[in-house]
């Protein structure tokens, strides 16, 4: 794949230039996404979504989601037009629903399960969580256009729930150690089957430069971890023998926390790394992508994201919105002429089952937009 | 009246100028570069954001619905704004002012108020759903979660516990579903009764007791409890609670973190149904039932000697600092000042720990004495002790052989199945 430089991005008001060779390099005009969503704007419609979601005993938490997304996603602007998010609450409700019972079954199922036989179940669920992603990511790429022109991902959700859990299989019997190969091959076999109209992406990246990264962040998150559970142990010990078994008892879950918070916190640094080499490899006919984000950017950003979150007892979330929004808008680049870049619209696809799943496993499968 | 706008027609992602020109039924769209105009009727578009200084005004058409009107300038949205009074309006986002949002506020405190006190309520009543085989699993998983001791079964000691059980059986109205009851190694004061027909007496229970009467009263008590099905009842009464905040929030962590031995914690009415048939129960199997109300007396009493000692825990304190501070001669008094971490810390020295485990669970009070007193009425004359004294002893020795819990547990629970 050719070294790609991104110059001096312009202003969203100024058109970007053609693409120039220079010396065997790729030197393309790079054009910055903006955001103009407002804080005061973003708290309007959290606060609106929490009370109507109470009000109506979480039925309206569809609705809320997409008034959240069209608002974000409509914040953004790519070469002076903005991104819209087309999805309804109607959908998200209907794709819920079609879920729904086949997680009732399941849950009712496992209070007549012997203990035993819970992998049985549990299996599945950790085939369907990559299933659910792939599901969700279609429908939001779906629902997402610009210029009029649909975001689009074809394949088999069910094919690529085998291809990760197999990834997942493969990380566990190396103790972690392919993860990076593991993440790009997950992402690349989504993104080769993603597009925006009529131009497929491509995805190339390579996970040899994470390696390095990669161990590093996971072996200090592991002895972090370690230290902490063991902290909690020996807490716990404490309350056994001495007396005050509450206070030991809180001490220990603390630790335990902590440990948790600050495993991901330095993970952070493999994550932008990979982020960077996600964007690097990816293509959309001749347009490039570029991730300026440094480890100690993301580093910042969740650690200011989880204090603002604990200490505002979650009533910073969209402080934490605006941040997220911000730090994308700042690092992402966009590299290539958009205006000759003819877009031609491709098939909708229907449904949003994925979504629906989502939803039940807990999951929120990021688009990086909205 | 003419304006300007770009027009993306859905299909291309090339913007196209156009010239906008209204009649009374249609919109048109005029491309400046000559190609065929686009018609919409009125009635058909619609406006994805009104215009506002951080986006520009978008419309749409019902029947293409990727195309899209883009216009840019105020002047321009105003001008048009007018005519499109019947178009579908997606775009009022931001509708809601900082005052709906306090009534919704409002709004919402009060159905909050109003659902956690019907639905958890309402759920209760859904315990008779639960199959039994389900119930039991809850059960187990319960016991395993809160209870997990080796099973105490020391073939006298057991001999003895299953004579007091049968013994207790003799004084039902009616039989029970078929229970399971068994003593745990815990020195802690406590008996529970859990979803599925579970008894769970802890070992420690026996040692607090003063007499075998006094147990027959709490074991009849937790009889009581499955007899009404109090356990499913209040797990029922639970997963109404952890549905609703996870409905209404999105999650119950909190609920969790808080603990299912909480969530069991019967109602007051719960545990007066229960007092009510331990009396009966005893009185019909020709048991002391006064002896039960002796067992909450003393655990009254305890409880109020604890609050004189955290009285004067805080008053000694109060004069300790008094003292000091006299020494001083600048500061005042504070009877208060004592942390209520440290007055418990102080009483912990002073009332042992398993008298708090009980209370927590199951609250003394003279109104509760008072009411098992006025129905166990006097001693019956035909009264023979539940065991004798060797058997009593034996039983005290209950947990001189233990057994791992779920391997216990499986073979009840084989036991169960075949009959």
């Amino acid at each position: 794949m050719t070294e790609l430089t991104l110059e001096q991005p312009p202003q969203p008001e100024q058109k970007p230039m053609p693409s120039v060779q220079q010396g065997g390099k790729v030197v393309v005009k790079g054009n910055r996404i903006s955001y103009s969503g407002q804080l005061g704007d973003v708290y309007k419609i959290w606060l609106l979504n929490i009370f109507l979601t109470v009000i109506t005993l979480g039925i309206y938490s569809f609705w809320g989601k997409t008034r959240m997304r069209r608002y974000i996603t409509g914040s953004f602007k790519l070469a002076n037009d903005n991104f819209e998010y087309t999805g309804t609450g109607k959908e998200l409700f209907i794709g819920f629903l079609k879920v729904f019972p086949f997680f009732l079954l399941v849950s009712v199922g496992l209070q007549f399960l012997p203990p035993e036989a819970i992998i049985i179940v549990y299996l599945p669920i950790m085939y369907l969580i990559p299933v659910a992603i792939y599901m969700s990511t279609r429908y939001r790429l779906n629902r997402l256009t610009w210029r009029g022109i649909r975001g689009r991902l074809t394949g088999s959700a069910f094919r690529y729930g085998g291809f990760a859990l197999w990834r997942m299989f493969i990380n566990i019997i190396t103790l972690g150690i392919l993860i990076p190969a593991s993440d790009i091959a997950t992402y690349g076999y989504m993104m080769n089957r993603a597009g925006f109209g009529n131009i497929r992406a491509k995805f190339e990246g390579k996970s040899a430069g994470l390696v390095g990264i990669h161990i590093a962040t996971l072996v200090g998150a592991v002895v972090v971890l370690f230290a902490s559970f063991g902290l909690a142990g020996l807490l716990s010990a404490g309350a056994m023998t001495g007396g005050g078994a509450g206070a030991f008892a809180g001490l220990g879950a603390v630790a335990v926390v902590l440990g948790i918070f600050l495993a991901i916190l330095i993970r952070s640094f493999y994550h932008a790394a990979l982020q960077r080499e996600q964007m690097r490899g990816l293509t959309l006919g001749h347009v490039r992508f570029k991730f300026t984000g440094t480890g100690y950017d993301m580093f910042r950003l969740r650690l200011g994201n989880l204090l603002l979150l604990i200490f505002t007892l979650g009533l910073a979330m969209p402080v934490v919105i605006q941040r997220n929004m911000r730090f994308m808008e700042k690092h992402v680049i966009i590299g290539g002429d958009l205006e000759s870049a003819e877009l031609m619209q491709a098939l909708r696809e229907q449904g949003a089952v994925g979504e629906g799943l989502d939803d039940l496993l807990g999951l929120d499968a990021g688009l990086g937009i909205g | 009246m003419a304006l300007h706008a770009r027009f993306f027609d859905g299909i291309q992602s090339r913007p196209r100028a156009v010239t906008i020109a209204v009649s009374q039924t249609s919109i048109r769209l005029s491309p400046d570069d000559g190609s065929a105009p686009v018609i919409w009727a009125l009635g058909d578009v619609v406006i994805l954001d009104e215009y506002t200084r951080a986006h520009p005004g978008r419309i749409s058409c019902r029947h293409t619905p990727d195309a899209r009107v883009i216009i840019d300038s105020a002047d321009g949205w105003q001008m048009l704004r007018p005519h499109l009074s019947q178009a579908k309006n997606l775009g009022n986002l931001m509708s809601a002012s900082w005052g709906t949002l306090v009534m919704y506020a409002v709004l919402c405190v009060l159905v909050v108020f109003l659902a956690m006190y019907y639905i958890p309520k309402s759920a209760a009543h859904l315990e008779g759903l639960v199959p039994e085989s389900a119930a039991r699993s809850i059960g187990r998983q319960v016991i395993a979660a809160h209870f997990n001791a080796p099973v105490c079964v020391e073939p006298k000691g057991e001999a003895a516990f299953r004579k007091l059980m049968t013994r207790l059986d003799s004084g039902l109205a009616e039989p029970l579903p078929p229970y399971v009851s068994f003593v745990v190694k815990n020195s802690e004061t406590n008996a529970f009764a859990a979803p599925g027909d579970y008894i769970i007496v802890f070992s420690g229970l026996g040692d607090d007791v003063k007499s075998v009467d006094e147990l027959a009263g709490i074991l009849s008590h937790e009889m009581g409890h499955v007899h009404y099905s109090h356990p499913m009842r209040a797990m029922m009464r639970y997963m109404g609670f952890s549905f609703l905040m996870r409905a209404m929030v999105g999650d119950s962590s909190l609920l969790d973190a808080a603990g299912l031995v909480n969530a069991l914690r019967f109602s007051r009415e719960d545990e007066a149904t229960a007092d009510d048939f331990a009396v009966e129960s005893l009185k019909r199997a020709k048991l002391d039932a006064g002896r039960f109300a002796d067992f909450f007396e003393r655990h009254d009493r305890a409880e109020k000697a604890m609050i004189r000692s955290m009285q004067e825990i805080t008053t000694d304190k109060a004069k300790d600092k008094s003292k000091d501070k006299d020494q001083k001669d600048d500061q005042k008094t504070d009877a208060a000042d004592m942390t209520k971490s440290e007055a418990e810390d102080a009483l912990r020295d002073r009332v042992p720990h398993d008298v708090l485990e009980y209370l927590s669970t199951h609250p003394a009070s003279e109104a509760r004495v008072a009411r098992i007193r006025a129905t166990a009425g006097d001693k019956p004359k035909n009264y023979t002790p539940a065991l004798s004294a060797r058997e009593w002893a034996d039983y005290k020795k209950i947990c001189d052989k233990t057994v791992p819990l779920q391997q216990w547990l499986d073979a009840q629970d084989a036991i169960r199945e075949r009959n």
